[in-house]
């Protein structure tokens, strides 16, 4: 019996900005937008293959794209996981990369974590996204309150960016 | 398609579903709202790590898996019993769901010829349990066949009728005459008995009858079967003994060692030897101190209650260790020897010629038992499981320390414990007055610390049997908590049992050892419940031979047998070690293993190629002819070279030793007469190279003006033990060779250590035990050096080696230190 073996890919979904003049965080934030209710997974995919189709032919296309399947994608934080035969997972990851518009947007599909298995991608999903919210803490001081619970009112960044725009 | 397995398959896709947030469908995308998107990220933190937990919940996972390494067994997928109580009704429950028939499939039985032996060994194992509640085992020989055995066992019982006592009646020493009559008929139903011989070697007797033929060869410890379900076992020594636990424990040990809990091995095998006086300790003390060149005989040890460990010798050649406890009691005066078993009957031979007639040697092989506990809750784990019968105060002091230096070398107490059954769980000492433990450990010394009673009455044969008289079996016990819960009150039930005026007291005997191990000796019979008590306690872990040579190698001590290549039993095991790894390395093709003989290691001219002697062992024999080829070459270097022949060799055949190139073959020569000398008769063996320090009888005198080597008259080396660390990165393994840093390069090594080449000739010693030590953190390894230069370089304090492990090229730096013996 021969055990097929898939790679899992998670990957980011960033927003370009052509504003300058940001802090780590507000760029974080801005980079990370999250994805319109247009996008999900089966659009991710299509969006694939034709990737795929298009840079590396029909032969890598037909290996690569067949079986591959997204099997989480979040619109709000714009993070997925793709599952991809093992051995052509390399195709699958430029792909990924060379996508340029996705329901007419500009973006940048990032490639985070590569691993054989799924539960490995989510706890590197979980480190980094506590990651980020320890770097968010670090710049805004009742961040913590928010998370947590408390009724104060955080101010948010609306206001600074209508300055500079 | 079932609806259990559709609801299955159903629960399954829903379990492999990570759950994500809904999009606001009038999201705002220009706005950066750091409220927005630190929720969402939190909300998928915790989908993430749910979805995690889900799959792995309703995965194919039957109840056994998700028990830990050490619950689980083989068995437990299709034998109920396997698994612990609580799983059982949900185990029943996947059993029943996945596949109906496995519950009630019926066990097959053997049939035919398979039966009717079955048969038989029933029918002699019921009339054996027969023989044994009348109190007079069976003394069946092993070896004989079963239709034998059952008439032997049918005529035993029919004389059980008339008393066989009158032969016994006509033995003339009165200890064997004693101790025949108890085996006739036992004081106890349990079968216990004690198995001492006199003036004579002890024959085993298994205490089951059905595992009987098994222990033909080698004998099983009391803690057999237990150990079998939980370790490795290895025939070893005339014993079955473990070798190391089932789980890997590299680490466990090191850890329970060094920070927490205790480890616990049982050492029942090795033998005790009880020299007996009937008035006067002198003649016991002129025979020990000529065997012990007066070490063991000096007024410390014969007086306060300190035992002794250290070599014994014959004929001035140290040929083992040993641990000597004197009794110097107004009954009872003896001497009592505990050898390792590979000696064990060798020097019981030599104690039988040496010692005068007055002396009775008794071998108390399988009558005393014992096991070795180390570790900071060694004495609390002791302290849980041997509870006195007096409540002494100090022994519940002494199992409070946890600092295992705290207790001095030597030191021994003896008294007597309640069964340790009585206990439903074992419960440690709560010693909560704070005295000075000084005091007590000054008592210990003095030897007020002691009942001489129980001291007695350990070490003699009348005592051994008092104490396994009654001896309850378990059903007694159950039957006697049965009764005290439901007559007298059902908070009894955690209890434990109070101890009736006839049943037994324990006589047992602690000491510490040099290496740190608390040795507890107690009756065979008695060693079992002990252990299995011991081993309920929590923090006690069991360990085999292996991890005694790990914590060994971990405090720089040499483990016998494998670190003392000069006595015969560690030269031996060395040999079959290299018997072994040679097997496995024939039985790889010639394209996938290391061709030795091709190493190009010593990279210079006149040097030759390939590894250095035999390259599965330690090559002490190698060592011993290139240490003294290399005298004789270094006497006739300045001999007139005209009185040199022109050939190169003698007219005997002998190669003539001109060049260090003539000393490498000379070497190979020999090497090559050994195994010609081997293989042409196979009883002769080659003696041991080595010997322990001593002078090196090499007499310049002698040599010929022809240098030559001859293959009989070679000396022994004197070695000495050593322990090394090495110097920055690399690794010891087995048989590692050993250099001398050349003095050219000394500056060089010690400062770069660069790799520049070394010279055969530079050869001095071998590693018997290398690997990592997790105590420094470094490869650490015990070994042997020629002792000349080992004196050389402690004098010039050059306390550095080069190390080469076999099969390998690179030359590491490593630091020595003298072990003593």
């Amino acid at each position: 019996m021969v055990r097929l073996k898939n790679r899992y890919i998670l990957f980011d979904i960033l927003y370009p900005q052509e504003i300058d003049d940001f802090s780590r965080s507000k760029a974080l934030v801005a980079m990370h937008k999250s994805t319109s209710s247009q996008v999900n997974p089966q659009t991710i995919l299509i969006a694939l293959r034709n990737s795929l189709k298009q840079n590396f032919g029909d032969h890598i296309a037909g290996i690569a794209g067949s079986t591959a399947q997204t099997k989480y994608f979040s619109n709000k934080t714009s993070t997925g996981i793709i599952r991809c035969p093992r051995d052509s997972f390399r195709y699958t990851c430029a792909a990924l990369s060379l996508i340029t518009h996705l329901e007419g947007q500009r973006i940048l599909i990032r490639i985070v974590r590569i691993s054989g298995t799924i539960r490995t991608c989510e706890r590197y999903a979980v480190k980094k996204n506590k990651e980020t919210l320890t770097l968010l803490h670090k710049d805004h001081n009742n961040v913590l309150d928010l998370v947590f619970g408390g009724n104060q009112k955080i101010p948010s960044f609306d206001t600074d960016n209508d300055d500079d725009e | 398609m079932s609806s259990k397995t559709e609801h299955k398959r159903r629960k399954l896709y829903k379990s492999r579903i990570i759950r994500t947030e809904l999009q606001d469908p009038s999201f705002k995308d220009e706005r950066l709202n750091v409220e927005e998107f630190l929720k969402s990220r939190e909300f998928e933190v915790n989908q993430l790590q749910m979805a995690q937990l889900k799959s792995k919940k309703n995965s194919s996972t039957r109840c056994f898996q998700s028990l830990p390494r050490s619950m689980r067994r083989r068995t437990a997928s299709h034998n109920i019993k396997r698994v612990p109580r609580r799983l059982r009704p949900r185990m029943i429950r996947e059993m029943t769901s996945n596949n109906g028939s496995i519950l009630s499939k019926k066990p097959k039985h053997s049939r035919g010829r398979e039966l009717y032996k079955l048969k038989r060994l029933h029918r002699l194992l019921k009339l054996a349990t027969v023989a044994k509640s009348k109190g007079k085992p069976l003394d069946l020989p092993t070896g004989i066949d079963l239709k034998e055995k059952l008439r032997i066992v049918r005529s035993h019982i029919a004389e059980l009728q008339n008393a066989k006592d009158a032969e016994v009646q006509t033995y003339d020493n009165m200890h064997l005459k004693f101790i025949k009559l108890h085996q006739q008929s036992l004081n106890n139903k349990l079968g216990s008995m004690d198995n001492t011989a006199v003036n004579e070697l002890a024959v085993f007797k298994p205490h089951a009858l059905k595992y009987s033929n098994r222990q033909k060869k080698f004998k099983w410890l009391p803690t057999h079967v237990w150990h079998a379900k939980r370790a490795h076992m290895v025939k070893r020594w005339g014993f079955n003994i473990a070798l190391q636990p089932s789980q890997k424990c590299y680490r466990a040990t090191h850890r329970n060692y060094l920070h927490s809990h205790c480890i616990a091995w049982d050492t029942s095998y090795i033998g005790t030897i009880i020299l007996h006086h009937s008035t006067s300790l002198t003649p016991l003390i002129h025979l020990v101190g000529q065997l012990t060149k007066n070490e063991a005989v000096k007024p410390k040890f014969l007086k306060n209650h300190k035992i002794w460990e250290g070599i014994i010798y014959h004929e001035n050649n140290s040929i083992g260790q040993s641990q000597i406890i004197w009794q110097d009691l107004p009954n009872v005066k003896q001497c009592i020897l505990r050898v390792h078993p590979s000696l064990y009957e060798s020097f019981f031979k030599l104690l039988l010629k040496l010692s005068p007639k007055d002396v009775t040697v008794f071998d108390c092989r399988y009558s005393l038992a014992s096991f070795q506990v180390t570790g900071p809750a060694a004495l609390t784990a002791l302290g849980a499981v041997m509870k006195t019968a007096d409540n002494n105060e100090n022994w519940k002091q002494l199992c409070s320390f946890r600092d295992n230096s705290m207790v001095p070398t030597g030191s021994s107490i003896s008294f007597y414990i309640n069964d340790p059954r009585y206990l439903n769980k074992p419960h440690k000492y709560h010693h909560n007055i704070r005295e000075d433990e000084l005091d007590l450990i000054i008592a210990i010394k003095e030897g007020k610390v002691f009942d001489s009673g129980s001291f007695e009455d350990l070490f003699t044969y009348q005592g051994r049997i008092k104490s396994y008289k009654n001896q309850p079996s378990l059903k007694d016990l159950d039957l006697r908590r049965n009764i005290i819960v439901n007559n007298d009150n059902v908070d009894n039930l955690g209890k434990t049992l109070p101890r009736n005026p006839d049943d037994p007291l324990v006589p047992i005997h602690l000491s510490k050892l040099e290496n740190g191990y608390y040795q507890v000796i107690v009756p065979w019979y008695w060693n079992l419940p002990v252990w299995y008590k011991l081993m309920r306690f929590p923090e006690v872990r069991y360990g085999g031979l292996r991890q005694m040579h790990q914590l060994n190698l971990e405090t720089n001590r040499p483990t016998y047998p494998f670190d003392y290549p000069f006595w015969y039993h560690g030269f031996l095991s060395s040999f079959i070690q290299g018997q072994e790894f040679q097997k496995k390395w024939e039985l790889r093709p010639k394209g996938k293993r290391l061709n030795y003989s091709k190493l190009k290691i010593h990279n210079l001219p006149g040097e030759l190629l390939g590894e250095l002697g035999d390259p599965f062992v330690s090559d002490w024999r190698y060592l011993q002819v290139l240490q003294y080829a290399l005298k004789v070459h270094k006497e006739c270097v300045h001999l007139d070279p005209s009185s040199f022949d022109v050939s190169n060799w003698t007219t005997l055949g002998h190669r003539c030793l001109k060049q260090l190139q003539d000393v490498y073959e000379c070497v190979r020569d020999v090497q090559r007469q050994d195994s010609e000398f081997e293989n042409a008769d196979e009883e002769k063996i080659l003696p041991i190279p080595v010997k322990y320090k001593g002078e090196y009888q090499f007499d310049p005198t002698k040599i010929d003006k022809v240098s030559v080597v001859i293959r009989d008259e070679i000396p022994k080396l004197p070695v000495t033990l050593i322990s090394v660390e090495i110097e920055g990165t690399g690794h010891i393994a087995t048989n590692a060779r050993l250099y001398q840093v050349p003095s050219h390069d000394w500056q060089s090594w010690l400062e770069n250590n660069d790799q520049k080449p070394v010279r055969a000739k530079y050869l001095v010693g071998f590693i018997t035990t290398g690997t990592i030590n997790l105590a420094t953190g470094k490869h650490t390894g015990i070994g042997c050096m020629s002792h000349e230069v080992n004196q050389l370089l402690n004098k010039e304090k050059h306390h550095h080696l080069l190390l080469r492990n076999v099969g390998e090229v690179t030359f590491r730096l490593v630091k020595f230190q003298d072990i003593p013996l």
